[in-house]
């Protein structure tokens, strides 16, 4: 139990002095993504192998969360040297052991080569995927044992807490994260330090924050693997903006389908609690902040922050008209803030390392990085942390490898289903959240999500309708039954039903739509479409006029049999997940 | 299930309607669904009507009313699944289980569920049967995951 | 107030209003569907969406409060289209064909295209035609076609469920329904259900309303912008051709209800929007059962006479001679005269002069049981004070905390509960105290449950904590004090509170309660009132409101029970009780019964002469010698107390029914018959003028006071005294011990209305009460 922030430098020298530093390491990638590809069977056979040449003293065996690089996984790396092996199987681990650990020589099948060049890079830090990235908040991901706060503390961690809790004021705190020009990751850019002014300005007996880790933008899966791999940092930034806004309550609301991040975080609560990081007197402080752990039950609407907090009431998470904001009005009437699980793990870095710093990085309008989930028909998806203002090309082309299977680029798709497209026009557009916006879509919470000429854009369009529809709270005439309308339409020209009045319903139901929508999630639900409308409106003529889907993906317009969209033909891996 | 064993399964909730979803997770996990029955107890707990239990519990997806089958199978309808072919693979499990999302099979031994991203989106297609998580799922891959299944009865 | 702009023109708002609502007081429309008076804002329907300068794209008005300065604009051609597309993806799945036909003027005349579908496929098979909001808002936005493909959801319509029908198909979603139920009568009969286009207004596991809580308030129905919820008597019933307003006299709140009159019938009823007493809300009785009091067929329709042992009918003239005759005709065994304690005050008024004056001989109440009022008055007239009864109901939801024992106030007075719940959700405590389960428990802070017999008990150990545990200065200086402290010392006994079933911690909170968190409230119900030790009760329970400056007021439940108390002393006091009557009459004290009230049915031993003055026919007409056709309140005017001590008028609803006459009418031709000159009033209002003069307390019952702004009330005492009484003290039961122990009825509702027996006479409130049914519940201990 921690009575003192003099006590945490301590404890870190004495991690230091007590852990012997092992000739070895082994690090293995454990996120989703990495058990779904097999990493517990690594790990085991880790385990088996260096037990049976009696090795476990000499080499350590780590396991971490996510390292970012998912198409590659199960992925190991091996310290001190920064080796690393992807696509491992378990019987690849003698072989490993043998001569790396060991003999110290590079198991050459196993090591990442370029498909473009031929290149083979040994060392992770070199290999293109990661050498452009700029991994402020993910890099840690490789040393850190989400189980252990030993290692969260070895990685300097709650410092940051310690430096806002004694040496700094509330006021003092929001001017930081202000000047720091910290946006909001989770797909709105407010700024935070501004947010949490409103809330902080609002009198009231008690006030609340919210972690939103629903994460629901399918293809977006950075907020649960940072819960995951380094869930101390997100909790470390929530109790310094508690403290900030003064509030002694905070929820962390996490979606069901990621169990993974459920668990850990609710391990590192506790043990922040053991610790005396959350609970009263923090460090010693006369700061009291507890964080309670809301699981989500199956609802996209759930990431609107207004039905998130009717979500936390245990009532229907129908949204709700604002304003009020919840800064002013929010969790039982309450000022509440609510910000995305990135942007809270931003906190303790731009505390520890000061905002003029973290301001040198990124663009005049959105500083700092942006963690991006580069998925779809790219070489080498995964997670990637980059500075605001890269140039989509370098994400798509140097850090994701290009197109899979030597296909073209036929476009991105950004902020999911409240986002748009930017098709090849836009690879050199500096990603950053205004610059997106202009381009016509939004950057959202990170989704990007790249198309080649194997998608059909009607169908994609189709598909996010239909995921509207799903996921619509049914309040609002304009989401419930406008987008209704839309669907059935897309479905039509998906049939080779479509009539040439169909895209002006579209637009007109979809900018209608837009202006009259309650909440979010209906005022964006008609973007993919309307995006789609505008770069890629020979599409839909297609589809409608020559009753053709080019990308042959619509089912009843492709001719001949045999001629589907096939899709990968890997064989799927199947491995036992807890 | 008797009054009894429901007060011992809430007995670590407060009684207040914010522990509402937690406690239908709870219920859930404990009997594989929601009983009928159990709405009233829940209700009394927080406090409420049955009806707004009801209410709530409908809206999300979590929560079923009766017994699902043997196994949960759960075919994830993301985009970058989508885009992956999840279509095809989506297409192909209904047929080969022969019932919609949300039904289960007459031989009780599958219920066909779907979800919009588990986070495999780099590994896509995603299935996971109960929280097995099978991943780059091919159309050939379905018919011989779901024999494997049925062997082990 | 505050200052604002709409369209350009300055106008004025109250503070905590919508941009709507100011809107709309100063005569601006804004389409609407899913906004609804005294409900929280929604915003799910769209329509009312405006421009605000200085905000981004469009706001709806109902859920923005005004402010200082804001500049609205409400009609831009852009508004007005997305208003119309609005309005038309609404109507896709509604359907629309009438209201979009180009003929629906025309279509009463031409009907051309009618078939007996039995579903609502248009406006003209639907029971709302022409008084529809949806309509409305369809003419108001000239909305002329649908421009999407329309879609039925298919529902089959609910007719499981007494009074209303459900029909799904029709429902645009607004949860108006659910917010009323939810918001203002506190019920939740009534969610959302699932989500998305799945959407749908239902109850837990799809079950009838009867099973889900509700209780037929019919304010969901009242609230109801389209066809979806419908009353099934009305439907084909067409509209009124004339609306009048009436009290309702089947409990004692009395609401205001506007009653539609179609040649002559009543067909609808529904509650006064804006009342001071009951706003727009009413209970099933009101709202639904009202018409079958007044049009059952069971109506006494003509005088009749036995002869030869058959009931013939017979003229005014000659039954009231018979009658005369009966009344007079042995003075030593003189007649009994019932009074039904339902009647109206200018009705009673002249049935105790007439029984008094001409006959000799003290009138009695049909009322077996002890009213709460007048027990509650005369256990503590004997001590010299004169408590005050009247209140406003308008003014419970000002209370802190509010103590309801021996009643369930949603189930026995409705409207009390309305009012009483707004208190609960401004933050006061609720506090019930009954013997058994009860709707209320879910919205009480401390619930107290305690076997039948042991109030005293319980009663005691609260005085004796408070005098104790929260001593202060100025009790001592109040009379009585010392005496109090004295017998509540004399009193104890140990283990007392446990064998209430109570601990000590319980009765300490509620304590805690009602001196912290004032003004304190204390209702009491007949499970308190009612009971053999009432008296006593009544004592401990005063002296109790004196410690922490509560109020009591003791529940009437009928609907002129509180006059009955201004006009009628306690029984016991001089003359008879109704169970001496019942006894007199089996041991042949009476020559002649008079029933001008309900009695129970006569066996063998019936008097000589029996008559029988009721508007229903009922067990006794078979053994009268007289029939007497009464015609109910709806058919002349008079005047009611309610539960406030509210001077109620109501004016005539019809003629009526046959031969029927009012009772004072009766009365009036009788005492003429019998030779007195004091009985020539030629209407209520007379009776009512004369009333205020001679009864002090009833002084605003005159018309002309009526005529001034403020409302009429009782008068009494306004400055009571506010010492302590003693305890202990021997007798003084003033006539409120019964032989029937009341204390199983706190959970009734008077569901009678002088001799028709509403739960025989609605199949749909007998089954309502069956679900609800107070005597059966599981009561503990």
């Amino acid at each position: 139990m921690l009575t003192h922030p003099s006590q945490l430098t301590a404890w870190k020298a004495r991690i230091l002095e007590e852990s012997p530093v092992p000739k070895k390491t082994v690090v293995v990638s454990n996120g989703t993504c990495g058990r779904a590809s097999g990493s517990l069977a690594i790990i085991e056979a880790f385990g088996q192998e260096l037990e049976r040449r009696d090795l476990r003293e000499t080499v350590g065996l780590e396991v971490t969360g996510c390292h970012g690089f998912c198409e590659l996984e199960p992925n190991i790396v091996i310290y001190p040297e920064g080796i690393y092996y992807g696509r491992l199987k378990p019987e690849d681990v003698p072989m490993v052991i043998e001569k790396t650990i060991l003999k110290n020589k590079v198991v050459d099948p196993l090591v990442y080569a370029d498909p473009k060049t031929g290149r083979r890079y040994a060392l992770q830090k070199d290999i293109p995927f990661y050498r452009k990235q700029m991994r402020l908040l993910t890099e840690d991901n490789l040393r850190i044992d989400p189980n252990r706060i030993d290692d969260y503390v070895l990685a300097d961690g709650y410092q940051a807490l310690a430096k806002a809790l004694f040496d700094m004021t509330a006021e003092e705190v929001i001017r930081e994260i202000d000047a720091a020009g910290l946006r909001g990751r989770g797909g709105a850019g407010f700024p935070t330090g501004k947010k949490w002014e409103f809330c902080r300005n609002e009198s009231a007996d008690r006030r609340y924050i919210i972690c939103n880790a629903d994460e629901g933008n399918p293809g977006t899966y950075m907020d649960r693997s940072i819960l995951a791999a380094n869930p101390h940092s997100v909790i470390e930034g929530m109790i310094i903006g508690a403290y900030a806004i003064g509030a002694a309550e905070g929820y962390i609301y996490v979606r069901m389908e990621a169990p993974q991040a459920v668990r850990q975080v609710t391990i590192a609560r506790d043990q922040a609690r053991k610790f005396g990081l959350l609970g009263k007197s923090i460090l010693g402080s006369e700061f009291h902040f507890d964080i309670q752990i809301v699981e989500g039950a199956g609802a996209f609407v759930c990431g609107e922050e207004t039905s998130l907090m009717s979500s936390i009431e245990g009532r229907r998470a129908v949204s709700r008209q604002r304003p009020p904001f919840p800064a002013q009005s929010g969790l039982w009437g309450f000022p509440t803030n609510i910000n995305n699980v990135e942007t809270w793990a931003n906190v303790p870095l731009i505390i520890k390392r000061g905002a003029e710093w973290y301001s040198q990085i990124g663009t005049s309008k959105s500083k700092g990085t942006k963690i991006f989930s580069l998925v779809g028909k790219i070489r080498h998806a995964g997670q990637v942390e980059v500075p605001m203002g890269i140039k989509l090309r370098e994400i798509i082309y140097d850090i994701g490898g290009g197109i899979k299977d030597g296909k073209k680029f036929k476009a991105v798709q950004t902020g999911g289903p409240a986002g748009g497209f930017l098709p090849a026009e836009f690879l050199d557009l500096a990603m950053d959240y205004d610059n997106v916006v202009q381009a016509g879509s939004t950057m959202g919470s990170g989704g990007m999500i790249v198309l080649d000429e194997t998608t059909c854009m009607v169908d994609l369009a189709r598909h996010y309708m239909h995921f509207t529809q799903e996921e619509s709270c049914g309040k609002c005439v304009p989401c419930r039954v406008g987008t209704r309308q839309m669907h059935d339409i897309l479905v039509r020209i998906t049939r080779g039903e479509g009539e040439e009045e169909d895209l002006a319903r579209l637009e007109d139901l979809g900018d209608s739509i837009r202006v009259a929508s309650l909440c979010g999630l209906g005022q964006s639900a008609p973007n993919p479409v309307l995006s789609t409308l505008r770069h890629f409106r020979e599409e839909y003529v297609e589809h409608i006029k020559h009753k053709k889907c080019g990308a042959r993906v619509c089912k009843e317009l492709i001719s001949l049999p045999g001629q589907e969209a096939r899709p990968t033909d890997r064989k799927a891996k199947k491995l036992k997940h807890d | 299930m008797t009054g009894v064993e429901m007060d011992d399964l809430l007995r670590e909730f407060g009684r207040d309607q914010k522990h509402l979803t937690q406690i239908l997770h709870k219920v859930q996990a404990e009997y594989g669904y929601i009983p009928p029955q159990a709405i009233r107890w829940i209700a009394r707990h927080v406090n409420t009507t049955e009806n707004e239990v009801y209410g709530v519990l409908t809206f999300y997806n979590a929560f079923r009313l009766r017994p699902g089958g043997k196994h949960l199978v759960t075919v994830c309808q993301g985009t970058s699944c989508h885009v992956r072919g999840g279509a095809r693979i989506f297409d192909e499990m209904k047929k080969e289980l022969g019932v919609e999302p949300g039904e289960t099979t007459s031989d009780r031994m599958f219920t066909l569920e779907t979800v919009n991203c588990f986070g495999c989106c780099a590994i896509g297609p995603t299935v996971v049967i109960n929280g097995t998580y099978f991943s780059q799922v091919s159309v050939e891959d379905v018919h011989s995951i779901i024999a494997e299944y049925r062997k082990r009865k | 107030m505050i200052k604002l702009k709409i369209n350009g023109r300055e106008i004025a708002a109250e503070p905590g209003t919508t941009v709507l609502e100011a809107a709309q007081s100063n005569g601006i429309s804004i389409p609407n569907l899913c906004a609804a008076k005294g409900l929280t804002s929604y915003g799910g329907c769209r329509l009312c969406l405006v421009e605000i300068k200085g905000r981004r794209g469009y706001v709806p008005a109902c859920c923005t409060p005004v402010e200082e300065n804001l500049e609205i604009t409400t009609e831009t051609p852009q508004l007005r289209e997305l208003r119309r597309l609005t309005l038309e993806l609404i109507l896709s799945e509604h359907p629309h064909a009438c209201l979009i036909c180009s003929e629906k003027k025309n279509c009463e005349e031409y009907k051309s295209t009618i078939r007996k579908v039995g579903e609502v496929t248009g406006c003209v098979l639907c029971p709302e035609n022409g008084q529809c909001r949806l309509q409305e808002v369809v003419e108001e936005l000239k909305v002329e076609r649908v421009r999407f493909p329309a879609s039925y959801r298919n529902f089959e319509v609910r007719r499981e469920d007494p009074f209303f029908d459900r029909n799904y198909n029709l429902c645009i979603l607004c949860a108006r329904c659910v917010r009323v139920c939810a918001e203002v009568r506190g019920a939740s009969a009534l969610t959302v259900v699932f989500r998305g286009p799945q959407a749908v207004i239902g109850t837990a596991l799809d079950r009838p309303l009867l099973d889900s809580g509700c209780q037929f308030c019919g304010a969901c129905v009242d609230v109801c912008p389209t066809g979806s919820l419908t009353e099934r008597a009305l439907k084909g019933a067409g509209l009124p051709d004339e609306t009048r307003s009436t009290i309702c006299p089947l409990c004692s709140v009395g609401c205001t209800l506007e009653v539609g009159l179609r040649k002559g019938r009543v067909i609808s009823s529904y509650p006064k929007d804006g009342d001071p007493v009951n706003s727009g809300q009413a209970c099933v009785k009101g709202r639904f059962v009202l018409r079958d009091v007044i049009h059952t067929p069971r109506r006494s329709l003509r005088p009749m006479l036995r002869r030869h042992g058959e009931l013939a009918d017979v003229s005014w003239d000659e039954a009231l001679d018979l009658v005369a005759q009966r009344l007079t005709s042995n003075p030593e065994r003189g007649p009994a005269f019932v009074v039904s304690s339902q009647l109206s005050l200018e009705d009673q008024y002249v049935a105790r002069k007439f029984a008094l004056n001409i006959l000799n001989t003290e009138p009695v109440l049909d009322s077996p049981s002890p009213s709460a009022p007048s027990a509650y008055r005369a256990v503590l007239q004997e001590q010299g004070i004169s408590p005050q009864l009247n209140f406003e109901l308008a003014s419970l939801p000002a209370a802190g905390v509010i103590l309801a024992a021996g009643t369930d106030i949603a189930l026995s007075h409705p409207i009390l509960w309305v009012n009483v719940l707004k208190a609960v959700q401004r933050g006061a405590k609720l506090i019930v105290w009954n013997p058994g389960e009860s709707t209320l428990d879910r919205w009480a802070t401390l619930s107290l449950r305690t076997k039948p017999g042991t109030e005293l008990a319980v009663l005691g150990y609260l005085s004796r904590w408070l005098l104790e545990c929260r001593p202060k200065d100025q009790w001592a200086s109040r009379p009585g004090y010392e005496e109090l402290k004295a017998s509540l010392e004399k009193a104890r006994s140990a283990g007392a509170i446990s064998s209430a079933g109570l601990r000590p911690e319980e009765v300490q909170s509620v304590g805690r309660l009602i001196d912290e968190a004032r003004p304190a409230v204390f209702l009491c119900g007949p499970g308190l009132v009612g009971r053999p030790d009432a008296a006593e009760l009544i004592r401990m329970l005063w002296n109790i409101a004196q410690l922490v400056e509560a109020r009591i007021i003791p529940l009437a439940a009928e609907n002129n029970e509180r006059g009955v108390v201004e006009l009628w002393l306690p029984a016991a006091a001089n003359g008879l009780s109704l169970d001496q009557v019942v006894q007199g009459v089996e041991k042949g004290r009476f020559q002649t019964l008079y029933l001008a009230g309900t009695f129970p049915p006569l066996g063998e031993s019936r008097p000589e002469s029996l008559i029988v003055q009721d508007c229903f026919r009922g067990a006794n007409d078979s053994l009268a010698d007289v029939v007497l056709p009464a015609a109910t309140w709806a058919e002349t005017e008079g005047t009611f107390v309610n539960v406030e001590g509210r001077i109620k008028k109501y004016k005539r609803l019809l003629d009526p029914v046959a031969m029927s006459k009012p009772d004072w009418w009766i009365f009036c031709r009788l005492a003429e018959k019998l030779g007195s000159k004091g009985f020539v009033y030629q209407s209520a209002a007379e009776i009512a003028e004369e009333m205020s003069k001679t009864v002090p307390a009833l002084h605003e019952a005159s018309s002309h006071h009526l005529k001034k702004s403020r409302p009429s009330f009782v008068l009494e005492d306004k400055k009571p005294a506010s010492r302590f009484i003693p305890l202990g003290v021997a007798g003084g039961t003033a006539g409120i011990a019964s032989e029937t122990p009341a204390s199983q009825n706190w959970l009734d509702s008077p569901d009678y209305y002088r001799g028709l027996n509403l739960c025989q006479e609605v199949k749909g409130l007998r089954r309502l009460r069956e679900k609800t049914r107070l005597h059966d519940r599981k009561q503990e201990g």
